[in-house]
């Protein structure tokens, strides 16, 4: 009986989409004050939130992930820009700016999870070690899924060097796949 | 810039004292109940002019701990809010003084272990960022798993560990990873693919308890390593002329320095050329980290020459930019420079002597990069131009520094602090933004150098960052290239706690002596008689027989002294602190002038 009344609460939990356990190597994301959650990997070190998320009305986390090497380490970021966000009064003002950048590629219309998106990708450099004439410039790729919401809209990105992009994807993929926004 | 740091001082000096209107106990309650409260919310007392006037004429003592104990505060929020990872978070600690570091966790209702301090951040902002606190102080389970073996050798286990302060722990992990540091640093050259692999673990395994500079200068080192073990592999087997067999064996030699081999290594280059299957690039590339020929190495005479022609060349530079400001700065201050050696920085600004300070080292890359000599920066007019040209932004990063400081009329450079960098690399990229607007050329040099030069790098990664968002801005100067320097907040509790160390000293010695209380002014004259008999020479192991016989008079003239600086630096820190809060506006009012108004349009 214990067995099947735990069987029939696990059932509800999974149903309403709460107690659904994060795959194997991942954790569970949430961001009340965005209006979001999804899968991060594991370990990964989370930052954002705090005195300028309320002041420039833009809320969410960035997911650093170990550092391979010295430099640049890989990155995922979902952010939730309020419409009243201090810089993009709107998405298409985000597209038209972000979406335009250097080294950016075109826009293309893509999906996140059956919700109409934006997607592209961008190269650029950094600099490793700063503020030193003998630093080196390291190739980082950046891959970048614009949401609109009913108000505001979302950001989801993965910013990584080069190299490391193709592997990084995977965990990308997974917060693609299981965000889950409610703005 | 739109407002000066003094500016900022007047205004907050300037406020009405009949705001302070006296009710003596009344603010003492108000200060006691403020003192006890060690959320984060607490520090915003500090905003409540009328009471921190009130509280200043009542007790000024007590307005400058409270000052000191709510910077600490601010210190910690900052700590949640900007370092996005535990090494960097740790390397900030790690930069405190043991002093500061124990007030911090004081503060924060905690005794000196760093548990208490976690907890702390736990209650006010959660789990994530507490959990990288933990990280950051050593926690047990968040250690590096190879320096288990060591921790067991030495008979350490958790239930002892969990009862030692941040320090103890980091020092005990840094004898760990000495060795293993030192290994890398003292390889001879030039190493195999292999232990290139093996260091580059083992510097991975150790890079929590590197500080910055260890971090930059292991990198360099495996980095370097590398390229010279690439660059030997690639010339094996080619047809060479004997001369420049022989700058192969040098490459090879372990007894020549890296930078040496490097530059044997540069030479067959050199010599290889195009027909050697060697590119341009690599050979630019080389000219960055190998040692410098005698042609390309300042003499002292050359030193002071650059020096001289700087000033003039720089204003004119910034003039034709059409940046606002610096030129009428000028009119009214002293502009001096020096071509010295700034080890780990492009350039300096010294406060006490008010000289910017331009790194010499820097400038010997720059011109073993354009593949010249020493002479040529000097006596050619076209290359002396470039120079300027491309390394104007830096003389603006440091002028901004004079500026803060003679603005804020507090020229110790202990007070040099991370919102000071932050506002300088603003300027820095305000300026490039419109010399880049105006002058083709530096256009030209950002785009054209952008993979080579790494004063464009830095230039552009710098703009990309404010094209984002000055958030972004903020985030990657706080994070990428000033994580290890401390907190506006951090330095102005650092001051006053000094001073009430000494003051506590002092005082100590009135009571043992059964004399009154300082006055609560004191004559300049005395102060400057006391100085002339050698007090501000003495050290803590002098003071103590200066103390012995000194008259209690001058004792209480020092005391009245010191409470007088104390209250000046809490005023510094106020002024200061509203000044940094109105940064991101301008910020944000720039970036929709000169970024969002106009985003750039994509290449044909």
């Amino acid at each position: 009986m214990t067995a099947a009344f735990l069987a029939m609460a696990l059932a509800a939990l999974l149903q309403a989409g709460e107690g659904k356990m994060p795959a194997k190597g991942y954790a569970r994301l949430e961001l009340p004050e965005a209006g979001a959650k999804c899968e991060v990997p594991a370990g990964w070190e989370r930052s954002g939130g705090g005195e300028s998320d309320e002041r420039e009305r833009i809320f969410g986390a960035v997911l650093t992930a170990p550092r391979k090497q010295p430099g640049p380490a890989a990155s995922l970021s979902v952010e939730y820009y309020a419409p009243d966000n201090a810089y993009f009064p709107s998405a298409a003002l985000y597209l038209a700016h972000q979406g335009a950048a250097p080294g950016a590629g075109k826009p293309a219309p893509a999906k996140v999870r059956g919700r109409k998106a934006r997607r592209w990708t961008r190269a650029t450099t950094e600099v490793f070690p700063p503020n030193m004439v003998t630093a080196r410039a390291v190739e980082v790729k950046t891959e970048t899924f614009l949401l609109e919401a009913a108000t505001g809209f979302y950001v989801l990105s993965l910013r990584a060097p080069s190299a490391e992009f193709p592997e990084r994807r995977k965990a990308f993929q997974r917060l693609l796949d299981t965000f889950d926004g409610r703005r | 810039m739109k407002r000066a740091p003094l500016a900022a001082l007047c205004l907050w000096l300037a406020l009405p004292v009949w705001q302070a209107a006296a009710d003596g106990p009344a603010v003492l309650r108000r200060y006691e109940q403020a003192s006890a409260d060690h959320s984060p919310a607490s520090a915003a007392v500090l905003d409540d002019d009328a009471f921190m006037l009130a509280l200043r004429q009542t007790d000024p003592g007590k307005a400058a701990l409270l000052v000191r104990d709510k910077a600490l505060i601010r210190d910690l929020e900052s700590l949640v809010e900007r370092y996005p990872d535990e090494d960097s978070l740790r390397r900030v600690l790690r930069s405190k003084s043991s002093e500061f570091f124990d007030d911090l966790f004081r503060s924060a209702d905690a005794g000196p272990v760093p548990e208490k301090l976690v907890d702390w951040v736990r209650r006010h902002h959660g789990a994530e960022p507490a959990k990288r606190f933990r990280a950051a102080v050593w926690g047990w389970e968040t250690l590096p798993k190879e320096a288990a073996s060591y921790l067991a050798a030495a008979r350490v286990g958790k239930a002892a560990w969990d009862q030692q302060p941040f320090r103890w722990r980091d020092e005990s992990l840094t004898k760990w990873a000495k060795p293993l540091l030192e290994g890398i640093m003292s390889a001879p050259t030039p190493w195999t693919p292999e232990q290139v692999k093996r260091f580059h673990a083992q510097a991975l395994a150790a890079k929590g308890l590197m500080s910055g500079e260890q971090w930059n200068a292991t990198w360099t080192r495996i980095n370097n390593e590398n390229r010279l073990g690439e660059g030997l592999a690639k010339m094996q087997g080619k047809p060479l002329g004997p001369e420049m067999k022989a700058q192969l064996q040098r490459a090879r030699d372990p007894k020549l320095s890296l930078e040496a081999q490097l530059d044997a290594l540069a030479r067959v280059f050199e010599g290889a050329g195009a027909s050697g299957g060697v590119t341009p690039k690599e050979t630019q590339e080389l000219a960055r980290i190998r040692q410098g020929r005698a042609s390309e190495t300042f003499t002292p005479d050359q030193r002071r020459l650059l020096a001289d022609m700087l000033p003039q060349a720089y204003l004119k530079q910034v003039a034709k930019s059409g940046y606002p400001g610096l030129n009428d700065y000028y009119k009214t201050h002293a502009l001096k420079i020096r071509v010295e050696a700034t080890p780990g920085a492009l350039a300096v600004y010294d406060p006490p002597t008010h000289q910017i300070k331009m790194s010499v080292k820097e400038i010997e890359t720059w011109v073993r990069q354009q593949n010249l000599a020493v002479g040529d920066l000097l006596a050619k007019k076209e290359v002396f131009e470039r120079f300027i040209l491309q390394s104007s932004p830096v003389f603006v990063h440091e002028a901004t520094h004079q500026r803060q400081f003679e603005g804020s009329k507090m020229e110790d450079a202990n007070l040099h602090s991370q919102a000071f960098e932050i506002q300088s690399m603003y300027e820095q990229t305000v300026y490039t933004k419109l010399l880049s607007n105006k002058d083709r050329r530096m256009a030209d040099f950002l785009a054209k150098d952008a993979k080579t030069s790494s004063l464009a790098m830095m230039y552009n990664q710098l703009d990309d960052a404010m094209r984002e968002s000055p958030r972004k801005f903020r985030q990657l100067v706080a994070s990428g290239y000033y994580c290890a320097y401390p907190s506006l907040h951090a330095v102005a509790a650092v001051r006053l706690e000094a001073s009430q160390q000494q003051i506590k000293s002092f005082e100590a010695e009135l009571k043992a002596r059964g004399a009154g209380p300082a006055p609560a002014k004191v004559d300049p004259a005395v102060i400057a008689q006391i100085m002339a008999s050698g007090y501000a020479k003495l050290t803590p192991e002098t003071l103590g027989a200066w103390l012995k016989k000194a008259k209690t008079e001058q004792v209480q003239a020092i005391v009245a002294a010191l409470r007088q600086d104390q209250l000046a630096h809490a005023d510094w820190y106020t002024a200061m602190e509203r000044w940094d809060r109105e940064l991101p506006g301008e910020m944000d009012k720039f970036w929709k002038d000169y970024y969002r108004a106009t985003p750039t349009t994509r290449p044909a």
